[in-house]
């Protein structure tokens, strides 16, 4: 190992001893790469005045929005959706005689949550917070097989489709409405797949009391499929607008 | 041994406010988020001159474009911002996403070269020798983005393996695998540079 080497290693490492700074004083290749070489580069005056100057007036005026705002509207809507929608539909699950009603009403309220808090998980600042929705993407698929009856209905494509259809649809208007709510912060792909998997989460909901096919193929082809396609499809979506602002 | 960050300067006295507070940056984040103008100022007379350096580092020429983007989000999106969380990492996070997002808008257009960087160092103090920091500085403009980031983050602006992970969103691992063939890099670049010269 030459001393050039040793030199980058003890840099890289946080460790530079004296031999190392020695070795780069005395090298030209390693010698701009000594703190110490580097004076801080400043900013012209006039510049930075201007960068001043057009934040304070954007401060005045731009009044403080706290995120729970756009967290909370978000969430009542997407609640809202996922009622009308599950009410449009009916509960024809609910009152089959196969179901599980105790499984229903607690994977039901789970399904609930993840549309609700998911969302406010989903937007809240920093980037430890969405990723704790990422854990959804086994947990969901599992919580609806156990509440499923086994029992396969929609045993041809045409009945089957629909269930399809309605997760895509349901998610529309939640998922666009999330997708420019993303713009006002940092691109952030777990983020966006976090907000996407909750606004996609209406349509769960809304089928999980109608559709009375409780077969695993069935939940996991027209169900959750669409349910993890639409979150991953979001991430070019959001890639594709532009951002509007960088904070996390 | 002297860590890296003992070694960081000082900011020049550029566009001191004349309070010479002496309240921390959490506590001026405070007050900003409330709307007051002159704890912003505070915090920006302390940290944008730095801040306009390191991005000159990442972006080149545009860093006063990236500069003004990153100060406008702070502002827009000053609610995002939690109470106590150490501002000055969070500072440099939202100026590395705008880095970030100018480099992806621009890439297609014109793809980034050493000319991008400005003619003439910014800074007006009397450089140990401004012809190494040029170099270094062209150099650093050939590295690939991530590693670019890492070392200007760790070497350039004082920051540990594990707050750069923290500010980066990925693991120290990474960062320190990021680094190290960053510095691999430059130093040959930086033969190079010494060859032709």
């Amino acid at each position: 190992m030459s001393d050039c080497d040793r030199f980058l290693d003890a840099l890289a490492s946080d460790q530079l001893d004296d031999a190392a700074r020695s070795h780069a004083r005395e090298c030209q290749v390693c010698r701009p790469l000594l703190p110490e070489e580097q004076a801080q580069a400043a900013a012209p005056p006039a510049s930075l005045e201007a960068v001043l100057g057009r934040a304070l007036e954007t401060l005045r005026t731009t009044p403080v929005r706290p995120w729970t705002r756009d967290a909370g509207r978000i969430a009542l809507l997407q609640g809202v959706v996922a009622f009308v929608v599950a009410a449009m539909l009916g509960a024809r699950n609910r009152s089959s005689p196969l179901a599980n009603h105790m499984a229903l009403a607690v994977v039901g309220a789970v399904l609930l949550a993840v549309v609700t808090l998911g969302s406010v998980l989903a937007l809240a600042p920093g980037r430890r917070r969405p990723r704790w929705m990422l854990a959804l993407v086994p947990v969901v698929p599992l919580l609806l097989l156990v509440s499923g009856n086994g029992v396969h209905t929609a045993t041809t494509m045409r009945a089957a489709l629909p269930c399809l259809v309605t997760v895509v649809l349901t998610a529309v208007v939640p998922l666009a409405v999330g997708l420019a709510l993303l713009r006002g912060m940092a691109l952030d792909a777990a983020r966006t797949v976090a907000l996407a998997l909750s606004a996609a989460a209406t349509g769960l909901f809304a089928l999980h009391w109608h559709c009375t096919d409780g077969s695993a193929p069935h939940l996991m082809g027209f169900h959750v499929l669409p349910w993890l396609a639409l979150a991953l499809l979001a991430i070019p979506l959001r890639r594709a607008l532009p951002t509007q602002n960088h904070v996390p | 041994m002297l860590s890296n960050r003992a070694l960081v300067k000082p900011d020049p006295p550029l566009l001191r406010t004349p309070s010479g507070s002496t309240e921390s940056d959490e506590q001026l984040m405070e007050r900003f988020v409330q709307g007051e103008e002159q704890a912003f100022s505070e915090l920006f007379a302390r940290h944008a001159g730095r801040l306009q350096g390191a991005l000159r580092r990442m972006v080149g020429a545009a860093a006063d474009d990236v500069l003004q983007t990153t100060f406008l989000s702070i502002v827009r999106a000053r609610g995002r911002y939690e109470r106590g969380a150490p501002f000055r990492p969070w500072l440099y996070t939202v100026a590395v996403n705008a880095a970030r997002d100018h480099l992806r808008r621009h890439r297609r257009e014109e793809p980034r070269a050493a000319g991008d960087l400005p003619d003439t160092p910014a800074d007006p103090e009397p450089l140990p020798d401004p012809g190494l920091s040029r170099t270094v500085e062209r150099a650093l403009a050939q590295l690939p983005e991530a590693q670019r980031e890492a070392i200007v983050l760790h070497r350039f602006e004082g920051f540990s393996f594990k707050e750069i992970a923290e500010l980066l969103g990925v693991t120290e691992t990474a960062v320190k695998v990021r680094a190290h063939r960053g510095y691999q890099r430059l130093r040959v670049l930086l033969a190079s540079e010494r060859e032709s010269a």
